[in-house]
């Protein structure tokens, strides 16, 4: 999964310059994404992996970096695969701004 | 000549020093804290040697940095030249080829991802850093207050001397280095303040860039009147904005269409309530009806929607729709502000009868001197002290605007002018889209032809080509189908979020 989205956001947002993505490096910091393309990272995520973003899950804790990312995916993978639908993800409304 | 006439002085003097004047995620920033740090910006800068009417370029994201830079440039009589932070290394010494700036703010990543470029300049940097090759000198601004003292007082300037070069967002065409006066911009400011009844209560959530000229004015009006700018660079994740926006009691919102675009379709929006709010502020472009009509419902009657028209010709606003007649004057960009004269004038320079079309054409205190060592194209643009703007309008009976389209932006269509935008309204209207474009393409039968690129809102992209094509026949005159459609993850935009057609017509 780590590689599937490093190559998106390689492939799409940096030219194919590899070296320039660090696992950790905030995408908002970098520059790399901007605010439409960060929508169609969220689309891509959400065809590849079957989860749906909601609009208050579009957040820095949730997708600011590669590692970030793929730890949300984890998460809401497995929530799907439970059937109690109590869980909820770190959303705007909790940050600490 | 007269230190009055500094905007630096104009915005920072007779302040109240302990109020806060911006506010960022982790820190705020008094107004002593900013008339501070801007007199030690312009006393390094003076230190360098600059003298008045030398140009300073300003590379960095809205920061603390970024508005001490700004104004200290201004207050030392030094031009001031924003660009953003995401210019390449080839466009950063293209400007400073072309502006001859020997002193550059610029923050520290990108003094570092483009270090080649700043050889031979003096460098003030937003924190510190390894020292740049070849570089003349290096400070840091953290350090600034360090070594120096404040400059005690403001340039005098006289009334059309140079304040800033704000280059264009290069939209349709070719960017271009705006040469605008300290006066331009006082009297663009005053305008604003006066339509929008500006105070001291009054907190803007500024996520536009301030080296636009529509994120400029913001600060501007902002720290003329005392209030306060809530500065927030996170507008790729706008739940956080909007969270920030509730929770800083944010008094006004300003963005461009795709702001709007995106937080009406891609955030939750709609469904926050925003008490403080008293006025959201659209420019930078046609926002299409279908999202007019979502603002009003979700805005009206507690806040008001300013629908404004601007050019950074014309330092940054020339009109706006009174909120009072947004009902009935639907669509309109409404009338020159004041101290703004906007005419509508025909090929022969006449204005126009209501219901033909013609050039808006500006006068005004706010218009700009010209563009920077361009001299043909400033003689086309800028005409006897009036800005001939490029857009075609027609007029009501009621004198309100309407703005029919960019010049650039018509296809000739069976020999037909079609306006590209109000295909991009109809496209608009399907739900299923976030953002179009429409360009011109070679047709052997009609001309031009239509070809549409269209941004799907969520991720059902399986026949969306077929569905929009079959909505466009519903809605649109055959010839006006566009004979292509692609299908984009979004459109290309400069850093102020204003799409590039340009890039679509490659």
């Amino acid at each position: 999964m780590l590689q599937t989205i490093r190559k998106f956001v390689i492939d799409n947002y940096l030219f194919g310059e590899e070296d320039k993505l660090g696992n950790e490096d905030s995408f908002m910091e970098t520059g790399i994404i901007d605010s439409t393309g960060i929508l169609e990272l969220v689309r891509f995520l959400e065809s590849t992996y079957g989860i749906k973003v909601t609009d208050e899950e579009l957040i820095p804790d949730n997708l600011d970096s590669v590692n970030k990312i793929v730890s949300f995916i984890h998460a809401k993978q497995s929530v799907s695969t439970q059937t109690d639908g109590g869980i909820s993800f770190q959303s705007a409304g909790r940050l600490p701004i | 000549m007269n230190s009055g006439n500094n905007v630096a002085h104009y915005l920072l003097s007779g302040k109240d020093h302990a109020r806060t004047a911006l506010n960022f995620l982790q820190t705020t920033v008094s107004y002593g804290m900013l008339s501070d740090h801007a007199g030690h910006v312009a006393a390094y800068l003076l230190r360098c040697g600059a003298r008045q009417g030398d140009r300073v370029l300003l590379v960095s994201d809205n920061s603390f940095f970024w508005a001490a830079c700004y104004l200290g440039t201004l207050q030392a009589g030094l031009v001031t030249v924003p660009i953003s932070s995401n210019s390449s290394a080839e466009d950063l010494g293209s400007i400073l080829r072309t502006t001859g700036a020997k002193i550059v703010c610029v923050q520290a990543s990108v003094a570092t991802a483009h270090s080649r470029v700043f050889s031979g300049t003096h460098l003030i940097t937003d924190h510190n850093i390894l020292p740049i090759v070849e570089a003349v000198s290096q400070q840091s601004f953290v350090r600034l207050h360090l070594d120096l003292l404040p400059l005690p007082s403001y340039a005098s300037v006289g009334p059309n001397e140079l304040a800033a070069l704000m280059f264009t967002s290069g939209s349709t065409g070719r960017p271009h280095g705006v040469m605008m006066t300290h006066s331009n911009i006082v009297a663009n400011t005053e305008s604003i303040i006066s339509f929008l009844s500006l105070s001291a209560q009054d907190r803007m959530m500024a996520i536009l860039p301030f080296h636009y000229c529509f994120g400029a004015s913001l600060l501007h009006t902002h720290l003329r009147v005392g209030g306060e700018i809530v500065v927030d660079n996170r507008f790729m994740y706008p739940e956080t904005v909007l969270q920030r926006m509730i929770e800083s009691k944010c008094t006004g919102f300003a963005g461009v269409p795709s702001h709007f675009q995106i937080l009406l379709r891609n955030s939750s929006f709609k469904r926050k309530r925003f008490p403080h709010l008293r006025h959201v502020q659209q420019a930078g472009g046609h926002l299409a009806p279908t999202f007019v009509e979502e603002l009003k419902q979700l805005f009206l009657p507690d806040t008001k929607i300013y629908i404004m028209y601007g050019q950074t010709e014309a330092t940054a606003r020339l009109s706006y729709l009174s909120p009072d007649v947004l009902e009935t004057k639907h669509g309109s960009i409404g009338k020159g502000m004041p101290g703004v004269k906007l005419r509508v004038l025909d090929e022969q320079g006449r204005d126009v009868r209501p219901g033909e079309v013609g050039e808006i054409v500006a006068e005004g205190a706010n218009v700009a001197m010209g563009y920077w060592q361009e001299p043909i194209e400033s003689a086309a643009v800028f005409r006897n002290g009036s800005l001939y703007t490029g857009d075609l309008a027609r007029v009501d009976e009621d004198g309100f605007i309407y703005i029919v389209d960019r010049v650039k932006d018509f296809l000739k269509c069976r020999g037909e002018k079609v306006s590209c935008r109000q295909i991009e309204e109809t496209l608009l209207e399907c739900d299923e889209l976030i953002e179009a474009a429409v360009v011109g393409i070679p047709d052997e039968v009609l001309g031009e032809a239509v070809k549409a690129f269209a941004v799907p809102r969520n991720k059902n992209v399986d026949g969306l080509e077929e569905r929009v094509a079959s909505f466009c026949k519903a809605k649109l005159a055959l010839h006006h189908v566009p004979k292509q459609i692609v299908v984009l993850p979004s459109l290309p935009k400069n850093s102020a979020g204003k799409v590039m057609k340009t890039a679509l017509r490659i």
